[in-house]
Protein backbone atom coordinates (compact mmCIF):
# COMPACT_ATOMS: atom_id res chain seq x y z
CA UNK A 1 0.00 0.00 0.00
CA UNK A 2 1.39 3.47 -0.58
CA UNK A 3 1.02 6.49 1.03
CA UNK A 4 -2.10 7.48 2.16
CA UNK A 5 -3.64 5.09 -0.56
CA UNK A 6 -6.22 3.76 2.24
CA UNK A 7 -7.38 6.40 4.17
CA UNK A 8 -9.28 4.37 6.67
CA UNK A 9 -7.89 3.73 10.24
CA UNK A 10 -8.58 -0.24 10.61
CA UNK A 11 -8.36 -1.58 14.05
CA UNK A 12 -7.38 -5.03 12.36
CA UNK A 13 -4.89 -3.36 10.49
CA UNK A 14 -3.48 -2.01 13.54
CA UNK A 15 -2.89 -5.30 14.69
CA UNK A 16 -1.98 -7.32 11.96
CA UNK A 17 0.73 -5.06 10.41
CA UNK A 18 2.47 -5.71 13.58
CA UNK A 19 4.90 -8.74 13.27
CA UNK A 20 5.25 -10.53 16.65
CA UNK A 21 7.61 -12.68 15.65
CA UNK A 22 9.96 -9.55 15.54
CA UNK A 23 9.04 -8.72 19.03
CA UNK A 24 11.04 -9.57 22.34
CA UNK A 25 8.97 -10.74 25.43
CA UNK A 26 6.36 -8.72 26.44
CA UNK A 27 3.84 -8.07 29.13
CA UNK A 28 1.15 -6.88 26.36
CA UNK A 29 -1.24 -9.09 24.59
CA UNK A 30 -0.16 -8.72 20.60
CA UNK A 31 -2.87 -10.80 18.83
CA UNK A 32 -6.30 -9.06 18.56
CA UNK A 33 -8.07 -12.67 20.11
CA UNK A 34 -5.66 -12.49 23.07
CA UNK A 35 -6.42 -8.80 23.62
CA UNK A 36 -10.53 -9.70 23.46
CA UNK A 37 -9.94 -12.44 25.67
CA UNK A 38 -8.34 -10.97 27.83
CA UNK A 39 -11.64 -9.51 29.78
CA UNK A 40 -14.92 -7.83 29.70
CA UNK A 41 -13.88 -4.64 29.03
CA UNK A 42 -11.24 -5.40 26.21
CA UNK A 43 -13.79 -7.17 24.34
CA UNK A 44 -16.70 -4.74 24.87
CA UNK A 45 -13.78 -2.25 23.20
CA UNK A 46 -12.48 -4.20 20.55
CA UNK A 47 -16.22 -4.77 19.30
CA UNK A 48 -16.49 -0.87 19.73
CA UNK A 49 -13.68 -0.29 17.43
CA UNK A 50 -14.42 -3.26 14.69
CA UNK A 51 -18.15 -1.95 14.37
CA UNK A 52 -16.38 2.14 13.78
CA UNK A 53 -14.14 0.92 11.51
CA UNK A 54 -16.49 -0.93 9.49
CA UNK A 55 -18.91 2.31 9.79
CA UNK A 56 -16.38 4.52 8.80
CA UNK A 57 -15.35 1.99 5.89
CA UNK A 58 -19.25 1.91 4.93
CA UNK A 59 -19.31 6.17 4.82
CA UNK A 60 -16.24 6.45 2.87
CA UNK A 61 -17.69 4.57 0.20
CA UNK A 62 -20.78 6.92 0.24
CA UNK A 63 -18.93 10.12 0.19
CA UNK A 64 -16.64 9.12 -2.66
CA UNK A 65 -20.12 8.61 -4.76
CA UNK A 66 -21.06 12.24 -3.59
CA UNK A 67 -17.31 13.70 -3.84
CA UNK A 68 -17.38 12.48 -7.85
CA UNK A 69 -20.25 15.12 -8.67
CA UNK A 70 -19.21 17.57 -5.83
CA UNK A 71 -18.13 20.30 -7.97
CA UNK A 72 -21.11 20.27 -10.13
CA UNK A 73 -23.46 19.25 -7.70
CA UNK A 74 -22.60 21.37 -4.61
CA UNK A 75 -26.15 21.05 -2.86
CA UNK A 76 -25.04 17.43 -2.27
CA UNK A 77 -22.75 18.80 0.86
CA UNK A 78 -23.84 17.97 3.69
CA UNK A 79 -21.25 19.94 6.19
CA UNK A 80 -19.98 22.96 5.12
CA UNK A 81 -17.40 22.81 7.93
CA UNK A 82 -15.61 19.53 6.96
CA UNK A 83 -15.52 20.42 3.76
CA UNK A 84 -14.05 23.67 4.15
CA UNK A 85 -11.73 22.14 5.98
CA UNK A 86 -11.06 19.38 3.18
CA UNK A 87 -11.02 21.73 0.79
CA UNK A 88 -8.66 24.35 2.53
CA UNK A 89 -6.25 21.17 2.38
CA UNK A 90 -6.66 20.39 -1.11
CA UNK A 91 -6.21 24.01 -2.41
CA UNK A 92 -3.25 24.05 -0.18
CA UNK A 93 -1.84 20.60 -1.01
CA UNK A 94 -2.29 21.53 -4.94
CA UNK A 95 -0.87 24.94 -4.61
CA UNK A 96 1.87 24.43 -2.52
CA UNK A 97 4.34 22.94 -5.46
CA UNK A 98 3.58 26.51 -7.46
CA UNK A 99 5.67 27.85 -4.85
CA UNK A 100 8.96 26.39 -4.98
CA UNK A 101 11.47 24.83 -7.57
CA UNK A 102 9.63 23.63 -10.09
CA UNK A 103 7.40 26.20 -10.90
CA UNK A 104 10.81 28.98 -10.22
CA UNK A 105 12.44 26.98 -12.82
CA UNK A 106 9.61 27.23 -15.24
CA UNK A 107 9.66 30.66 -14.34
CA UNK A 108 13.51 31.30 -14.97
CA UNK A 109 13.89 29.15 -18.16
CA UNK A 110 10.74 29.97 -20.19
CA UNK A 111 9.97 31.36 -23.56
CA UNK A 112 7.51 34.64 -23.78
CA UNK A 113 4.66 32.87 -24.66
CA UNK A 114 5.14 29.83 -21.46
CA UNK A 115 5.47 32.74 -19.74
CA UNK A 116 2.01 34.95 -20.52
CA UNK A 117 0.27 31.70 -20.53
CA UNK A 118 1.61 31.20 -16.92
CA UNK A 119 1.32 34.37 -15.97
CA UNK A 120 -2.44 34.21 -16.66
CA UNK A 121 -2.64 31.16 -14.56
CA UNK A 122 -1.10 32.13 -11.82
CA UNK A 123 -2.96 35.53 -11.57
CA UNK A 124 -6.62 32.86 -11.71
CA UNK A 125 -5.20 31.12 -9.13
CA UNK A 126 -4.24 34.19 -6.92
CA UNK A 127 -7.69 35.76 -7.70
CA UNK A 128 -9.47 32.77 -6.22
CA UNK A 129 -7.38 32.35 -3.27
CA UNK A 130 -8.06 36.10 -2.92
CA UNK A 131 -11.70 35.88 -2.82
CA UNK A 132 -11.98 33.20 -0.54
CA UNK A 133 -9.39 35.18 1.56
CA UNK A 134 -12.27 37.95 1.72
CA UNK A 135 -14.73 35.60 2.45
CA UNK A 136 -13.02 33.98 5.24
CA UNK A 137 -11.50 37.67 6.90
CA UNK A 138 -15.45 38.56 7.42
CA UNK A 139 -15.73 35.10 8.87
CA UNK A 140 -13.47 35.57 11.23
CA UNK A 141 -14.48 39.24 11.92
CA UNK A 142 -17.75 37.71 13.09
CA UNK A 143 -16.72 35.38 14.96
CA UNK A 144 -13.87 37.87 16.79
CA UNK A 145 -16.94 39.50 17.96
CA UNK A 146 -18.96 36.38 19.10
CA UNK A 147 -15.63 35.13 20.84
CA UNK A 148 -15.08 38.07 22.44
CA UNK A 149 -18.67 38.62 24.34
CA UNK A 150 -18.25 34.88 25.44
CA UNK A 151 -14.73 35.67 26.61
CA UNK A 152 -16.14 38.67 28.55
CA UNK A 153 -18.69 36.83 29.51
CA UNK A 154 -16.32 33.65 30.72
CA UNK A 155 -13.47 35.53 32.79
CA UNK A 156 -15.19 35.41 36.03
CA UNK A 157 -15.69 31.66 35.83
CA UNK A 158 -11.96 30.95 35.18
CA UNK A 159 -10.83 30.77 39.00
CA UNK A 160 -11.30 26.82 39.57
CA UNK A 161 -9.16 24.42 39.88
CA UNK A 162 -7.76 22.30 36.43
CA UNK A 163 -9.98 19.95 34.80
CA UNK B 1 21.19 12.29 22.66
CA UNK B 2 18.60 13.31 25.46
CA UNK B 3 16.89 10.04 27.23
CA UNK B 4 13.05 9.71 26.20
CA UNK B 5 10.09 9.94 29.24
CA UNK B 6 6.82 8.41 27.95
CA UNK B 7 4.05 9.81 29.54
CA UNK B 8 1.54 7.08 29.80
CA UNK B 9 -1.90 7.66 30.35
CA UNK B 10 -5.78 7.52 28.60
CA UNK B 11 -7.12 10.58 27.10
CA UNK B 12 -8.30 13.08 29.60
CA UNK B 13 -6.10 12.81 32.39
CA UNK B 14 -5.22 15.94 32.82
CA UNK B 15 -2.26 15.01 31.11
CA UNK B 16 -1.62 18.26 28.96
CA UNK B 17 -1.22 20.16 32.53
CA UNK B 18 1.00 17.10 34.12
CA UNK B 19 3.13 16.48 31.65
CA UNK B 20 3.63 20.34 30.51
CA UNK B 21 4.48 21.19 34.10
CA UNK B 22 6.85 17.81 34.55
CA UNK B 23 8.03 19.64 31.04
CA UNK B 24 9.36 22.76 32.34
CA UNK B 25 11.95 21.09 34.94
CA UNK B 26 15.05 23.12 33.56
CA UNK B 27 16.70 19.69 32.96
CA UNK B 28 13.50 18.43 30.72
CA UNK B 29 12.12 19.61 27.03
CA UNK B 30 8.34 18.63 27.24
CA UNK B 31 6.88 18.22 23.78
CA UNK B 32 3.63 18.40 23.12
CA UNK B 33 1.47 15.45 21.34
CA UNK B 34 3.82 14.05 18.77
CA UNK B 35 1.63 10.84 17.69
CA UNK B 36 4.95 9.80 15.81
CA UNK B 37 4.77 6.37 18.17
CA UNK B 38 1.30 5.47 16.86
CA UNK B 39 2.53 3.86 14.01
CA UNK B 40 5.89 2.00 12.34
CA UNK B 41 6.38 4.46 9.29
CA UNK B 42 5.72 8.04 8.71
CA UNK B 43 3.21 7.54 5.92
CA UNK B 44 1.55 5.64 8.31
CA UNK B 45 1.05 8.44 10.79
CA UNK B 46 0.35 11.37 8.19
CA UNK B 47 -2.88 8.81 7.57
CA UNK B 48 -3.70 8.62 11.06
CA UNK B 49 -3.78 12.29 11.14
CA UNK B 50 -6.03 12.63 7.94
CA UNK B 51 -8.23 10.36 9.17
CA UNK B 52 -8.67 12.51 12.71
CA UNK B 53 -8.68 15.61 10.12
CA UNK B 54 -5.42 17.01 10.76
CA UNK B 55 -4.46 17.16 7.36
CA UNK B 56 -0.88 18.64 7.80
CA UNK B 57 0.23 16.03 9.84
CA UNK B 58 0.38 15.79 13.66
CA UNK B 59 -0.29 19.42 15.43
CA UNK B 60 2.16 18.84 17.99
CA UNK B 61 5.02 17.45 16.02
CA UNK B 62 4.15 20.96 13.87
CA UNK B 63 4.64 23.29 16.36
CA UNK B 64 8.16 21.21 17.73
CA UNK B 65 9.30 21.42 14.58
CA UNK B 66 8.49 25.05 13.79
CA UNK B 67 9.83 25.82 17.44
CA UNK B 68 12.98 23.82 17.37
CA UNK B 69 14.03 23.50 13.74
CA UNK B 70 12.60 26.76 11.67
CA UNK B 71 12.61 29.28 14.19
CA UNK B 72 9.50 29.65 15.73
CA UNK B 73 5.90 29.11 15.21
CA UNK B 74 4.67 30.78 12.73
CA UNK B 75 2.17 29.70 10.39
CA UNK B 76 4.95 29.99 7.43
CA UNK B 77 7.25 27.72 9.58
CA UNK B 78 4.40 25.17 10.31
CA UNK B 79 4.02 24.76 6.41
CA UNK B 80 7.38 24.32 6.37
CA UNK B 81 7.38 21.50 8.68
CA UNK B 82 4.42 19.93 6.91
CA UNK B 83 6.50 19.89 3.62
CA UNK B 84 9.35 18.85 5.29
CA UNK B 85 7.58 15.73 6.68
CA UNK B 86 5.30 14.90 3.21
CA UNK B 87 9.10 14.99 2.01
CA UNK B 88 10.29 12.43 4.09
CA UNK B 89 6.76 9.94 4.54
CA UNK B 90 8.88 6.71 4.16
CA UNK B 91 10.82 7.61 7.10
CA UNK B 92 10.42 5.32 10.44
CA UNK B 93 8.75 7.31 12.76
CA UNK B 94 11.29 6.47 15.34
CA UNK B 95 13.94 8.28 13.36
CA UNK B 96 12.14 11.47 13.05
CA UNK B 97 11.57 10.98 16.91
CA UNK B 98 15.00 11.02 17.65
CA UNK B 99 15.74 13.67 14.63
CA UNK B 100 13.28 16.13 17.26
CA UNK B 101 14.75 14.58 19.97
CA UNK B 102 18.18 15.93 18.97
CA UNK B 103 16.86 19.42 18.07
CA UNK B 104 15.52 19.93 21.71
CA UNK B 105 18.77 18.87 22.99
CA UNK B 106 21.11 21.08 20.80
CA UNK B 107 18.80 24.24 21.92
CA UNK B 108 18.09 23.62 25.22
CA UNK B 109 20.46 21.24 26.57
CA UNK B 110 17.74 19.09 28.10
CA UNK B 111 18.95 15.56 29.49
CA UNK B 112 15.44 14.64 28.79
CA UNK B 113 13.08 14.53 26.56
CA UNK B 114 9.41 14.26 27.81
CA UNK B 115 6.11 12.91 25.32
CA UNK B 116 3.08 12.24 25.61
CA UNK B 117 0.30 10.76 23.38
CA UNK B 118 -2.69 9.37 25.48
CA UNK B 119 -3.52 7.45 22.40
CA UNK B 120 -0.06 4.76 22.92
CA UNK B 121 -2.01 3.64 25.98
CA UNK B 122 -4.98 2.18 23.15
CA UNK B 123 -2.54 0.38 21.01
CA UNK B 124 -0.30 -2.40 22.88
CA UNK B 125 1.69 -2.68 19.47
CA UNK B 126 2.73 1.13 19.66
CA UNK B 127 3.33 0.91 23.43
CA UNK B 128 5.79 -2.22 22.31
CA UNK B 129 7.07 0.09 19.53
CA UNK B 130 8.41 2.53 22.64
CA UNK B 131 10.23 0.03 24.04
CA UNK B 132 11.47 -1.72 21.13
CA UNK B 133 13.16 1.49 20.19
CA UNK B 134 14.37 3.21 23.27
CA UNK B 135 15.19 0.51 25.50
CA UNK B 136 16.12 2.65 28.12
CA UNK B 137 13.30 4.89 28.29
CA UNK B 138 11.59 5.84 31.60
CA UNK B 139 7.78 6.22 31.72
CA UNK B 140 5.33 7.86 33.95
CA UNK B 141 2.06 6.85 34.09
CA UNK B 142 -0.79 9.26 35.29
CA UNK B 143 -4.14 8.06 36.54
CA UNK B 144 -7.50 9.54 37.09
CA UNK B 145 -10.16 8.28 38.69
CA UNK B 146 -12.53 6.39 36.62
CA UNK B 147 -16.06 8.29 37.25
CA UNK B 148 -13.80 11.65 36.97
CA UNK B 149 -12.29 10.65 33.34
CA UNK B 150 -15.79 9.01 32.13
CA UNK B 151 -17.26 12.27 32.65
CA UNK B 152 -14.55 14.17 31.06
CA UNK B 153 -14.29 12.24 28.25
CA UNK B 154 -18.38 12.68 27.35
CA UNK B 155 -18.12 16.64 28.07
CA UNK B 156 -14.80 16.21 25.33
CA UNK B 157 -16.71 13.96 22.76
CA UNK B 158 -20.11 16.38 22.87
CA UNK B 159 -17.73 19.54 22.42
CA UNK B 160 -16.42 18.03 19.16
CA UNK B 161 -17.54 19.02 15.81
CA UNK B 162 -16.33 16.60 13.96
CA UNK B 163 -18.38 13.55 15.11
CA UNK B 164 -21.63 13.34 13.75
CA UNK B 165 -24.18 12.55 16.25
CA UNK B 166 -24.01 8.93 15.92
CA UNK B 167 -20.41 8.81 16.02
CA UNK B 168 -20.18 10.90 19.29
CA UNK B 169 -23.43 8.34 21.16
CA UNK B 170 -21.04 5.28 20.27
CA UNK B 171 -18.21 7.19 21.76
CA UNK B 172 -20.48 7.76 24.93
CA UNK B 173 -22.04 4.79 24.97
CA UNK B 174 -18.11 3.63 25.09
CA UNK B 175 -16.55 5.87 27.53
CA UNK B 176 -16.46 3.89 30.70
CA UNK B 177 -14.53 1.32 28.69
CA UNK B 178 -11.63 3.43 27.90
CA UNK B 179 -10.37 3.54 31.27
CA UNK B 180 -10.09 -0.17 32.24
CA UNK B 181 -8.72 -0.96 28.68
CA UNK B 182 -6.12 1.76 29.04
CA UNK B 183 -5.05 1.02 32.49
CA UNK B 184 -4.91 -2.72 31.99
CA UNK B 185 -2.96 -1.69 28.46
CA UNK B 186 -0.42 0.57 30.79
CA UNK B 187 -0.34 -2.05 33.51
CA UNK B 188 0.28 -4.97 31.29
CA UNK B 189 3.11 -3.17 30.02
CA UNK B 190 4.75 -1.62 33.06
CA UNK B 191 4.90 -5.32 34.16
CA UNK B 192 7.27 -6.10 31.40
CA UNK B 193 9.60 -3.20 32.41
CA UNK B 194 12.71 -3.26 35.09
CA UNK B 195 12.25 -2.30 38.39
CA UNK B 196 12.50 1.39 38.86
CA UNK B 197 12.14 2.32 35.01
CA UNK B 198 8.56 3.62 35.87
CA UNK B 199 6.77 5.52 38.50
CA UNK B 200 2.90 5.76 38.63
CA UNK B 201 1.14 9.05 40.14
CA UNK B 202 -2.51 10.47 40.47
CA UNK B 203 -3.68 13.40 38.43
CA UNK B 204 -6.12 14.26 41.49
CA UNK B 205 -2.57 14.08 43.89
CA UNK B 206 -0.80 16.77 41.27
CA UNK B 207 -3.50 19.41 41.83
CA UNK B 208 -3.41 18.88 45.41
CA UNK B 209 -0.25 18.42 46.51
CA UNK B 210 1.89 19.64 43.63
CA UNK B 211 4.83 20.38 45.02
CA UNK B 212 5.75 17.44 46.47
CA UNK B 213 4.54 15.44 43.30
CA UNK B 214 6.58 17.15 41.38
CA UNK B 215 9.69 17.03 43.62
CA UNK B 216 8.95 12.90 43.51
CA UNK B 217 9.12 12.71 39.09
CA UNK B 218 12.19 15.27 39.40
CA UNK B 219 14.17 12.27 42.60
CA UNK B 220 12.83 9.24 40.05
CA UNK B 221 14.82 10.57 36.90
CA UNK B 222 17.56 11.98 39.06
CA UNK B 223 17.47 15.77 38.39
CA UNK B 224 17.74 18.59 40.48
CA UNK B 225 14.99 19.19 43.05
CA UNK B 226 15.73 22.17 44.37
CA UNK B 227 13.24 24.87 44.62
CA UNK B 228 14.32 27.00 41.39
CA UNK B 229 13.73 23.55 39.51
CA UNK B 230 10.41 22.77 41.32
CA UNK B 231 9.32 26.25 41.02
CA UNK B 232 9.25 26.17 37.40
CA UNK B 233 7.82 22.88 37.36
CA UNK B 234 4.56 24.84 38.61
CA UNK B 235 4.26 27.17 35.80
CA UNK B 236 3.28 25.20 32.73
CA UNK B 237 2.10 28.85 31.10
CA UNK B 238 6.08 29.24 30.48
CA UNK B 239 6.16 26.29 27.94
CA UNK B 240 6.03 27.22 24.03
CA UNK B 241 3.24 24.70 23.71
CA UNK B 242 1.30 26.38 26.51
CA UNK B 243 -0.91 28.36 24.15
CA UNK B 244 -2.96 28.05 21.31
CA UNK B 245 -0.65 27.34 18.15
CA UNK B 246 -0.39 28.93 14.64
CA UNK B 247 -3.87 28.14 12.49
CA UNK B 248 -3.29 24.95 10.87
CA UNK B 249 -1.26 23.54 13.61
CA UNK B 250 -3.62 25.28 16.53
CA UNK B 251 -3.19 22.56 19.39
CA UNK B 252 -0.98 19.44 20.05
CA UNK B 253 -1.99 19.74 23.97
CA UNK B 254 -5.93 19.99 25.37
CA UNK B 255 -7.65 22.47 23.93
CA UNK B 256 -9.33 22.95 27.51
CA UNK B 257 -5.66 23.59 28.69
CA UNK B 258 -4.40 25.67 26.05
CA UNK B 259 -7.21 28.29 26.46
CA UNK B 260 -5.87 29.09 30.34
CA UNK B 261 -2.93 27.43 31.05
CA UNK B 262 -2.13 28.66 34.06
CA UNK B 263 -1.81 25.74 37.19
CA UNK B 264 -4.70 26.39 39.34
CA UNK B 265 -4.12 23.93 42.19
CA UNK B 266 -6.95 22.79 44.60
CA UNK B 267 -8.38 19.21 46.38
CA UNK B 268 -11.12 17.94 43.90
CA UNK B 269 -13.63 15.66 45.22
CA UNK B 270 -12.90 12.40 44.69
CA UNK B 271 -15.73 10.42 43.21
CA UNK B 272 -16.82 6.76 44.22
CA UNK B 273 -17.41 3.61 41.99
CA UNK B 274 -19.91 2.20 44.84
CA UNK B 275 -22.35 5.13 44.02
CA UNK B 276 -21.54 5.29 40.04
CA UNK B 277 -23.18 1.50 39.87
CA UNK B 278 -26.00 2.99 41.72
CA UNK B 279 -26.96 5.46 39.17
CA UNK B 280 -28.62 4.76 35.67
CA UNK B 281 -25.53 5.09 33.69
CA UNK B 282 -23.81 2.42 36.26
CA UNK B 283 -26.26 -0.03 37.00
CA UNK B 284 -25.71 -1.04 33.02
CA UNK B 285 -22.83 -2.92 34.05
CA UNK B 286 -23.30 -6.71 35.13
CA UNK B 287 -21.76 -8.07 38.23
CA UNK B 288 -18.40 -8.88 36.66
CA UNK B 289 -17.78 -5.50 34.92
CA UNK B 290 -18.57 -3.90 38.42
CA UNK B 291 -16.02 -6.05 39.84
CA UNK B 292 -13.54 -5.91 37.51
CA UNK B 293 -13.82 -2.17 37.63
CA UNK B 294 -13.88 -2.10 41.42
CA UNK B 295 -10.64 -4.41 41.51
CA UNK B 296 -8.69 -2.52 38.69
CA UNK B 297 -9.58 0.80 40.51
CA UNK B 298 -8.47 -0.47 43.93
CA UNK B 299 -5.11 -1.51 42.14
CA UNK B 300 -4.88 1.95 41.29
CA UNK B 301 -5.42 3.68 44.18
CA UNK B 302 -9.26 4.75 43.69
CA UNK B 303 -12.57 3.14 45.49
Amino acid sequence: MGPLADGISNFRDEWDNFLPSELAESGVPLNREEFSLRDPFSEDYSNFRQEQSDNKRANESVDDDIRADLLEKPFLMKNPVEEGARGAAAVWRSLRDQLHEETLLLIDSSGETELQMLRRELLAQKAIVEAVSLGLKAQLDRLDSTLSAIVAENSNKKSGVND
Amino acid sequence: MARLVMMLCPPRSFSSLVSTMIGQHPQIYGFPELHLVVRERLWEVMEWEVNRAKFLGPPGMLRAMAELMFGGQTPENVLTAANWLEDRKDWKSVDVMNMIMDKAEEKTGAIYCLEKTPNVSFVPPALERVRRNWPDALYIHVTRHPVGLKKSIEEYVSSLPRFSEEEKQARLDNAMSFWPITQRNILDFCGSLNPGQYIRIRGEDVLSDSHNVMSQVAEFLGLRTDDEAITAMLHPENSPYAYLGPPLAAYGNDMKFVSNPVFRPGKIRMPSLANFFETEEGAVFDDDRKAYLTQLANCLGYS
